[in-house]
C-alpha cells in the first residue's frame, strides 16, 4: 500500500489477516452449505417417496391395510374365509406332482424291493378335492356392555358346544374382562364366528388359513412307500433259512415299522388340527377397553415380539420409501432432462450475445 | 495491479474475501483524510477509517451493484459513522469487535501525517474565533500546533510538557473545534467522492 501513515498499514495487515481466516471458513461453510443442501435434499426426496408411496398404496403399509381391510370384511359378512379357499386350492396340485419323486426316491433307496410298489403308491392318490388340508384359526375381539361379562362368558362357552366344540381354555382378569380358546368342528367355524360376532362390537378380528395339504400327501406317499417295503420284508422274513439273515431282516422290518409308526402319528395330529379350528376370543367390558391393546398383546407381551415388529415397522416405511422412489425416478429424469434444455438454449443465448 | 471495478471488488469478495483488501488499498488514505477534515482529530479518524472498513467487511454480502461506483457504497457507511461520531462525541466499535479486528493505538508518527493530509489554510480565520471557546491549555497547544504550525516538539518545549502530552492536547482541541465548527455549520472541504 503506497502511504507513509503506519496505522493504515498496521490495519491492511490486520484485514489480509481477517481476508485469509475468512476465506478458511467461507470454504468450510460452503461444503457444509453443501452437505447440508445434500442431506435436505436426500431428506425431501424420502419424504416425498414416503408420501407417494403411501398415496399409492404401496410398500408393506399399504399391504397391511390391505390385508387388515380383506380381514375385517371377511368376517363383517359372516362367511369366515371363503374367499381365501380358491387361492389356497390350487396349492396341492404341484405339492401332489412333487410327491411323486419322493415316492420313487424312497423306492429305490429300498433296494431289494419289487417295482411292483409304485404303480400302487400312484394308483393310491386320493382325489384332488380330498386333498384340501388346510388348519384354520381366528380370534376375535369383542367390547361388551358393562356388566354383562359374566353373562358374555357363558355364552360363548355355549356357542363353542353348539357348534360340537369345547373350550381349550380361559382366562379371566378381575370381572371385567376374559379370553377363552375354543376348539370347534372346522365345519361350524364360520357360523360359530358369526354367533360370537353378535355377542359384543368386534374391534378387532383375524382368520388365518395354514394349508398342509403338501405336508400331508408327502406323508402318506411316504407311508404307502414303507407299508409296500414292510411287507416286502415280511416275505423276505419267511424266505430266511439261517439266523443271520433272519436277525438282520428282523432289524431292517423294526425300523420300517418304527418309521410307519411316526408318520401315522404325523398324520393323526394333521387330521385333528384339520378337523378342529381354534378361535381365541377376547372379551372386554366398555369401561375397561383402554387398558388392553389387542389379544395377542396380552397373551404373548415380550421384547422379542416388539423388536420384530420394530423391524417390521423399519422394513415397511422402506418398502413404502422404494415404492415412492419408482414413482418419482420417471419424473426426475424428465426434469433434469427439461433441465438440461433450459441450460443449454441458455447457454447459447449467452455466447450469442 | 487489480483491473477489477471498486463494484467487482466488492462482489468478488463474498466469495474471494482478499479482494477487499484491494478496496481498502485504494481508498482508505482518502478516507481517513474524509474524517481528519471533519474531525479536526487524527485519533478519531484514524478510529473512524477502521470502523467503516470493518463495517464494510462485515455487511460486504450485502453491498448490491446498483451502476454506480463502489465507493459510494463505503463513503455512505462513512457518513453514517461520522454522524454517530457527532451526535455521541465517541467513535463506535460494534464493526471492529464483530469481525475480530484488534485493536490498534495510533502511533505517534502518524498525528502529524494525518495533521498534514488536512488543508488547514481555508479555515485558518474561523478556527481563530473557534479556538476562544476552547479551555487554555488546549487552546494553547492548537494555536502553537496549527496557527503557528510548529513541530510537536516544539509545541511540548513552549507548552513546558511531553510530546504526548503535547498530542493529546492538541487532538482533544481539535476534536472539540470540529464540533464547534459542526454547530456553526463550516464546511472545512468538499466531501471526497
Amino acid at each position: 500500500m503506497d502511504t507513509e501513515i503506519r496505522f493504515l498499514q498496521i490495519l491492511e495487515d490486520d484485514f489480509l489477516e481477517l481476508a485469509e481466516a475468512d476465506a478458511t471458513q467461507t470454504t468450510a461453510r460452503a461444503k457444509r452449505r453443501r452437505r447440508g443442501t445434500w442431506i435436505g435434499a436426500v431428506a425431501g426426496i424420502a419424504v416425498l417417496a414416503f408420501g407417494i408411496g403411501t398415496l399409492t398404496g404401496g410398500g408393506l403399509l399399504g399391504q397391511q391395510a390391505r390385508r387388515a381391510a380383506e380381514a375385517t370384511s371377511v368376517v363383517g359378512v359372516g362367511q369366515g374365509s371363503q374367499p381365501r379357499a380358491p387361492a389356497l386350492l390350487p396349492a396341492p396340485q404341484p405339492a401332489n406332482a412333487g410327491a411323486l419323486p419322493v415316492a420313487r426316491h424312497a423306492l429305490s433307496g429300498a433296494g431289494s424291493t419289487s417295482g411292483a410298489a409304485l404303480p400302487d403308491a400312484t394308483a393310491a392318490t386320493p382325489p384332488l378335492t380330498d386333498l384340501s388340508k388346510i388348519v384354520r384359526d381366528g380370534s376375535i375381539a369383542l367390547t361388551i356392555p358393562d356388566g354383562s361379562f359374566n353373562d358374555r362368558f357363558a355364552r360363548v362357552i355355549a356357542i363353542a358346544r353348539q357348534g360340537g366344540g369345547f373350550v381349550l381354555s380361559s382366562q379371566t382378569q378381575g370381572a371385567s374382562s376374559g379370553s377363552l380358546t375354543l376348539r370347534v368342528p372346522s365345519a361350524a367355524f364360520d357360523q360359530t364366528l358369526v354367533r360370537l360376532r353378535a355377542l359384543g362390537v368386534p374391534t378387532s378380528s383375524t382368520v388365518t388359513g395354514k394349508d398342509v395339504t403338501a405336508q400331508y400327501v408327502d406323508y402318506q406317499a411316504h407311508l404307502k412307500v414303507l407299508e409296500s417295503r414292510r411287507s416286502v420284508l415280511l416275505r423276505l422274513m419267511s424266505r430266511a433259512t439261517t439266523i443271520g439273515e433272519t436277525i438282520a431282516v428282523e432289524n431292517e422290518l423294526n425300523d420300517v415299522q418304527l418309521q410307519i409308526d411316526q408318520i401315522e402319528g404325523q398324520l393323526r395330529f394333521l387330521d385333528d388340527q384339520v378337523a378342529q379350528a381354534t378361535i381365541d376370543v377376547q372379551l372386554l367390558e366398555q369401561h375397561a377397553r383402554s387398558t388392553i391393546v389387542a389379544p395377542g398383546d396380552i397373551q404373548n407381551p415380550s421384547l422379542g415380539r416388539a423388536l420384530q415388529r420394530a423391524v417390521q415397522g423399519f422394513l415397511a416405511v422402506l418398502a413404502t420409501v422404494v415404492v415412492g422412489l419408482g414413482y418419482l425416478v420417471p419424473v426426475a429424469v424428465l426434469a433434469g432432462i427439461v433441465l438440461l434444455i433450459v441450460m443449454l438454449v441458455r447457454r447459447r443465448d449467452l455466447g450469442a450475445t | 495491479m487489480d483491473e477489477r471495478t471498486d463494484a467487482q471488488l466488492l462482489l468478488a469478495s463474498r466469495a474471494e474475501p482478499a479482494a477487499f483488501v484491494e478496496v481498502y488499498r485504494r481508498h482508505a488514505e482518502d478516507l481517513l483524510r474524509y474524517f481528519a477534515r471533519r474531525t479536526l482529530d487524527p485519533e478519531a479518524a484514524a478510529e473512524l477509517t477502521a470502523e467503516t472498513f470493518a463495517e464494510a467487511f462485515a455487511s460486504r454480502r450485502n453491498y448490491r451493484d446498483t451502476g454506480a461506483n463502489g465507493v459510494a457504497w463505503l463513503y455512505g457507511i462513512a457518513r453514517h459513522q461520522l454522524g454517530h461520531f457527532f451526535r455521541s462525541g465517541r467513535v463506535d466499535a460494534a464493526a471492529r469487535k464483530k469481525i475480530g479486528l484488534p485493536p490498534t493505538d495510533l502511533p505517534l508518527e502518524d498525528y502529524e501525517r494525518i495533521e498534514d493530509l488536512v488543508d488547514f489554510a481555508p479555515i485558518r480565520a474561523a478556527l481563530a474565533e473557534a479556538l476562544t471557546t476552547l479551555p487554555d491549555d488546549q487552546r494553547e497547544a492548537l494555536r502553537l500546533r496549527v496557527i503557528d504550525a510548529l513541530p510537536y516538539p516544539e509545541v511540548a518545549d513552549r507548552l513546558q510538557c511531553a510530546e504526548a502530552t503535547a498530542r493529546q492536547r492538541v487532538s482533544r482541541g481539535l476534536r472539540r473545534l470540529a464540533l464547534v465548527l459542526q454547530e456553526e455549520g463550516i464546511s472545512m472541504t468538499a466531501e471526497v467522492e
